[in-house]
């Protein structure tokens, strides 16, 4: 069980909700858990199994590239978060 | 504590300053020496709009010695939303100019340098590096690399800023002691999901509070107070009233810093499409393999009513919206995913989105094929 924090962004997906949980053991299951309704939704997170180069996920506010990437083990408590690049200024 | 980023003389203050400034000299953190270096320090904001606008201000107001503005833009009425440096009595002004007053009035001695034209591919090098400390204040991804991209090369820290609609993003890069730009984001989004305030708008207040936030983090830099928010991102959720930090990694493959600063090349980033997904077939190859009655199913996914004014014989109706629909449903259609198939619609548009779609549910995009420019360019039978 994990809990994604939904950007504003994506909310469109999520019926404005801003935080998704899901039974799931890594980040990738968690991902493709939270997607799994919006054929969109998947698109704009991942170009085919691999996380789109906008995008960065967090476990816990730490990036996942720093941990085991998708693979990334997660349990109770934890949090995803996915960030997507804004460019307004 | 940071050692400042200007390390060149220190200016005296004047009797004015110490007035000024008492608020900032009765910190001990901060003191005498802080605003020396703050004095002696400069800065290159990029972009007077938003994120430009609270910072021009504050950063004038708190003392740093030589401020660089970079905008040829005009002031328009649309931009007073947020855009708090400029006003009514300043429609049409560069917004260069408008901020120059603006900052002069709060704080006469600082030393502004107007440069008014847009930051490009032949002008980056000779702007930034005349300056300690860049601000990131632009509105668009090319930009926002060539600033990030620039500031790696000539060694730089970069204050990022980025909004949109509800959300707020900060950071530091600097590539010689952490992360760059490129590292968290390394190309920027296809078109279709990059979409600018104009599009998708924005809060007014939101480049306000991730405005201030950047001259907060370049009046550290300079000062040489506190911990940069290098190696960090501030997640700033105006919906929710919350401010997340998350850790970056730093890319050792990083197609700008993982490169010497002098193999750095700048490089104009071009915004494009998603890049087309499947596979393409012409309208002859398609003939071939109707001849030889190869395996496998034409889908045209065009509208009931096109489909019954012409159609590829032995094509089967399944318009886009209805495939959407299934997708959307039941995250599976009843198309077959162990034959190929070949997408129809008038011009080849809809169905290369249709195959977008279905890549996305898990089908192999090698089975997948878009008929180059659809029914427009189909020279073989066809039956109503």
């Amino acid at each position: 069980m994990a809990t994604i924090v939904v950007p504003s962004s994506l909310r469109r997906y999520t019926d404005q909700q801003t935080r998704v949980t899901v039974p799931v053991n890594t980040v990738e299951e968690a991902l493709a858990r939270f997607s799994e309704n919006s054929a969109d939704l998947r698109n704009h997170l991942f170009s085919g199994n691999t996380l789109r180069k906008f995008v960065v996920v967090c476990k816990n506010g730490k990036d996942i590239r720093l941990l085991d990437g998708l693979a990334t083990q997660i349990c109770n408590d934890d949090e995803v978060q996915i960030i997507a690049s804004v460019a307004g200024g | 504590m940071n050692a400042p980023v200007s390390m060149g003389m220190m200016p005296e203050l004047s009797d004015q300053e110490l007035r000024r400034f008492g608020r900032h000299l009765i910190m001990p953190e901060f003191g005498i020496e802080g605003q020396r270096a703050l004095k002696a320090g400069s800065v290159l904001l990029i972009g007077l709009g938003g994120l430009g606008s609270p910072a021009s201000l504050y950063l004038a107001a708190a003392g740093v010695g030589r401020i660089g503005l970079v905008d040829a833009d005009v002031v328009e009425e649309t931009n007073l939303q947020r855009q708090i440096a400029h006003g009514y009595k300043v429609l049409g002004v560069l917004k260069n100019a408008s901020a120059e007053a603006r900052m002069l009035d709060l704080n006469p001695d600082v030393v502004i340098e107007r440069h008014d034209v847009r930051l490009n591919i032949d002008n980056a090098i000779e702007l930034i590096s005349q300056y300690d400390v860049v601000i990131d204040g632009t509105d668009n991804f090319p930009t926002r690399y060539l600033v990030n991209d620039t500031c790696a090369k000539l060694g730089k820290p970069n204050v990022f800023g980025g909004v949109l609609r509800f959300d707020g993003q900060l950071s530091v890069f600097d590539a010689r002691k952490g992360p760059c730009y490129r590292c968290m984001f390394p190309e920027p989004p296809p078109i279709e999901f990059a979409p600018n305030c104009a599009e998708a708008g924005v809060l007014g207040v939101m480049p306000g509070v991730i405005g201030a936030l950047q001259a907060t983090e370049a009046i550290k830099l300079i000062s040489g107070i506190g911990s940069p928010m290098i190696g960090r991102m501030l997640i700033y959720d105006g919906l929710d009233l919350s401010f997340t930090t998350v850790h970056l990694a730093k890319d050792e493959n990083c197609p700008t810093c993982s490169k010497a600063p002098e193999d750095i090349v700048l490089q104009e980033t071009v915004m494009v499409c998603a890049a087309p997904v499947g596979r393409t077939i012409s309208g002859e190859k398609l003939q071939e393999r109707l001849a030889a009655k190869d395996d496998m199913i034409v889908v045209d996914v065009r509208n009931p009513s096109e489909w019954l004014s012409g159609r590829i014989v032995g094509s089967r109706a399944f318009s886009k919206p209805d495939l959407e629909q299934a997708l959307d449903e039941a995250g599976e259609t009843d198309l077959p995913k162990d034959r190929d198939l070949i997408l129809v619609c008038q011009s080849g548009m809809r169905s290369s989105a249709v195959i977008k779609s279905l890549v996305a549910a898990g089908y192999q995009p090698s089975r997948l094929y878009n008929l180059d420019h659809g029914m427009n360019a189909w020279a073989g039978a066809v039956e109503a």
